[in-house]
């Protein structure tokens, strides 16, 4: 029962982020690969199983979650670069502003902002 | 030289102390200007009444980022000296002729103002620890045997000013500004200035636990240089 729920699960994530044509060509590996072997450990559980022996780690379910931790950090650690870079126009923009409009103090001009 | 000097106040919600800061600064630096940091008060009003040059950010981006715009405003206007002071009445205006007297006593590029050389009123423990804790780190951080770090009260030539890139828009650039001069091998030393800790300066200032933030941006700030 849960086996097509996931895969549509699957399936629509993978809609959504395809109609969102702004992927770089290594984006789109990293999502594909993530979602690439999602679908096939749904459909063949014991897959990740034999993955997990052969890695020494035990049950596949961990071998999973250990992935999934480490994507988390990954996606998480994307962010905070973008989030940085975003900062750092808002800085320049804001900044250009302000020295377009320095309100003086005799002029009594801008009060109201810029 | 003070005549040729301008003043940088990055001013956040300050409505509170802005004007008297004003007053005392300029019966000794007439040229002084407020970056306006977002507030949401009468800040700007106060300090035009007061008779500074008020930048305003829309926005709220940060101290660091503040004072880089006061900064190059300053140099677009010709200052030849740019002093740099917090808005929350922390400071004494007479700092700043302590920072200019050891300027021309020393022939340094940067003067920064030094808590522990001066004098502190009413600073807590657990701020005086966290003080210790930053300069040991800024020692080794930068290498600069500093007895103060994260004081508002600066001192730069023009030279200086325009050598120097604040990027770190909040709390870390206070670190930056040292790596800065380390790196751009600027000539820099110490001036002893008085500082009050007052109820409102406390609430209003940084909590100690700032310290992990600035630390965090630094982290982030060396793995992108």
């Amino acid at each position: 029962m849960i086996v097509p729920i996931l895969l549509t699960a699957i399936a629509l994530i993978l809609a959504y982020v395809g109609s969102h044509k702004k992927l770089s060509r290594g984006q789109f590996l990293f999502v594909a690969l993530f979602f690439g072997s999602g679908i096939v450990f749904v459909l063949f559980p014991d897959l990740a199983n034999r993955a997990a022996k052969a890695l020494n780690v035990g049950r596949g379910a961990d071998l999973l979650l250990y992935f999934a931790v480490l994507s988390g950090v990954l996606i998480a650690a994307n962010f905070y670069f973008r989030l940085k870079q975003n900062e750092r126009v808002l800085v320049e923009l804001v900044r250009r502003l302000a020295l377009l409009a320095p309100m003086h103090p005799n002029s009594g001009e801008a009060q109201e902002g810029v | 030289m003070l005549d040729c000097s301008w003043v940088v106040i990055p001013a956040h919600n300050e409505a509170n102390t802005i004007s008297a800061v004003l007053a005392s600064v300029r019966a000794l630096v007439p040229r002084i200007v407020v970056v306006d940091d977002g507030s949401h008060d009468a800040t700007s009003a106060h300090a035009l009444a007061a008779g500074a040059t008020v930048l305003r950010h829309p926005v709220n981006i940060g101290q660091g980022a503040a004072l880089e715009t006061g900064i190059r405003y300053a140099l677009e206007q010709g200052a030849q000296y740019i002093f740099t002071l917090d808005a929350d009445g922390q400071h004494d205006a007479a700092a700043l002729l302590d920072l200019s007297s050891t300027l021309e006593a020393t022939g340094a590029d940067v003067v920064l103002g030094s808590r522990t050389l001066g004098r502190t009123d009413g600073m807590p423990l657990s701020r005086r620890l966290v003080l210790k804790l930053a300069v040991a780190f800024t020692r080794m951080h930068t290498g600069m045997k500093l007895s103060d770090t994260h004081n508002g009260l600066r001192l730069l030539t023009r030279a200086a000013a325009q050598r120097i890139k604040i990027t770190q828009p909040r709390m870390a650039y206070a670190s930056e500004i040292l790596t800065q001069i380390r790196s751009l091998g600027l000539r820099w030393a110490e001036a002893p200035v008085t500082v009050h800790y007052t109820e409102y300066s406390l609430r209003k200032g940084q909590r100690n636990s700032a310290a992990f933030g600035i630390l965090l941006e630094l982290l982030y700030a060396s793995l992108t240089r």
